[in-house]
């Protein structure tokens, strides 16, 4: 394993997902918040996606966490990787967006990314959309550089890449 | 710490192994994704979906403690499908589900596979008596349900298609009193 289960914060608590994160998430990627992301999507494949992120920790030992303060997730943040010849991909994301703007996605993703560090992990990349400007701010005080040469995922056409400082 | 190791048992039959799905099942599962043969269960499907499906399979076990096995077939160790019990959001209750890989439909194996999986549910996980979705256009699966002993129960939506058959299965009491 890679990652630790839980990561606490100052303010939140990085756990496994469970079941009754899902409505959460569901409201989530319904949604208009994840036009960014390449959703809205039908619940069924929400579904799905809620389940893949739950299982990437039993084939690679690290994953996505939900992001908590003691109940159901308003969030996820973690690393994803799908292809073995991808590079891992450091993701944040609020569901709610009445959690927005007060640094929880940032509290959470440094965290993430000290833990993994910790881990001697390769270099992480992310992949922000060009208009997701939250996110791109946060790219700035997470100390992440832009890879100018980097072709957006087809999955993201919009995207811009970044890597982390290790890199 | 079972968020990242789901106890996921071994069932054997006659010619399968039900297990978890591991690395080496990662080709057919993706050749599967990409044919027309999924096409009955929402392919086909990019290189990406497919290793979501794999990823929510391992998931599904993970949040449920129940899911899907694949199916690896004794006499050659190939891959030969999944079968299981899914539960997902939109689904009514849990439902068992087969796929069945090219190459190794037409033996009964689904059927078998089936059959094990159904039985395990209802005596190991509390599932019983439950149901299969089934589109009436994929005659092969029709006729397995019905061979299963299933019942054409309702008609439903899944996966935002319209009018997917709600077969029920029988309880063990009831295949008890059948035999």
């Amino acid at each position: 394993m890679k990652l630790p289960a839980i990561i606490t914060t100052r303010r939140l608590t990085l756990r496994p997902f469970e079941l009754r994160d899902l409505d959460g998430y569901v409201a989530y990627y319904t949604g208009p918040r994840t036009a960014g992301v390449g959703g809205p999507k039908p619940v069924y494949q929400v579904a799905e996606r809620f389940l893949a992120m739950a299982g990437q920790w039993v084939l690679r030992g690290f994953g996505r966490y939900a992001i908590t303060d003691g109940g159901a997730a308003f969030g996820h943040v973690g690393v994803m990787q799908v292809l073995d010849t991808d590079p891992p991909e450091m993701t944040w994301t609020l569901w709610d967006a009445s959690r927005e703007g007060q640094g929880y996605a940032t509290e959470a993703a440094r965290a993430v990314m000290d833990a993994w560090a910790q881990t001697g992990g390769v270099p992480l990349i992310a992949r922000i959309d060009r208009d997701n400007t939250a996110s791109l701010r946060m790219v700035e005080r997470l100390g992440l550089k832009e890879d100018i040469a980097a072709q957006a995922p087809e999955f993201l056409p919009n995207a811009r890449t970044f890597l982390s400082a290790r890199a | 710490m079972t968020a990242f190791a789901p106890d996921i048992p071994v069932i054997t039959t006659n010619r399968l192994i039900l297990r978890a799905p591991r690395e080496a099942d990662w080709d057919a599962m993706a050749a599967f994704g990409r044919s027309d043969r999924s096409k009955w269960v929402g392919g086909p499907m990019s290189v990406y979906q497919s290793w979501g499906a794999l990823l929510s399979m391992l998931g599904h076990w993970v949040l449920r403690g129940y899911g899907m096995w694949m199916l690896e077939h004794r006499e050659t160790g190939q891959t030969a499908g999944r079968v299981g019990m899914i539960f997902n959001a939109g689904w009514d209750e849990p439902e068992l589900g087969w796929h069945i890989y090219e190459g190794f439909e037409g033996q009964g194996l689904a059927f078998e596979a089936a059959q094990a999986a159904r039985d395990f549910a209802a005596r190991e996980q509390g599932l019983d008596g439950v149901i299969s979705y089934v589109n009436p256009a994929n005659t092969r699966s029709v006729r397995l349900a019905e061979r299963l002993g299933a019942v054409h129960e309702r008609d439903g939506t899944l996966m935002e298609v319209h009018e997917v058959r709600i077969y029920r299965h029988p309880t063990l009491a009831q295949q008890e009193r059948a035999a």
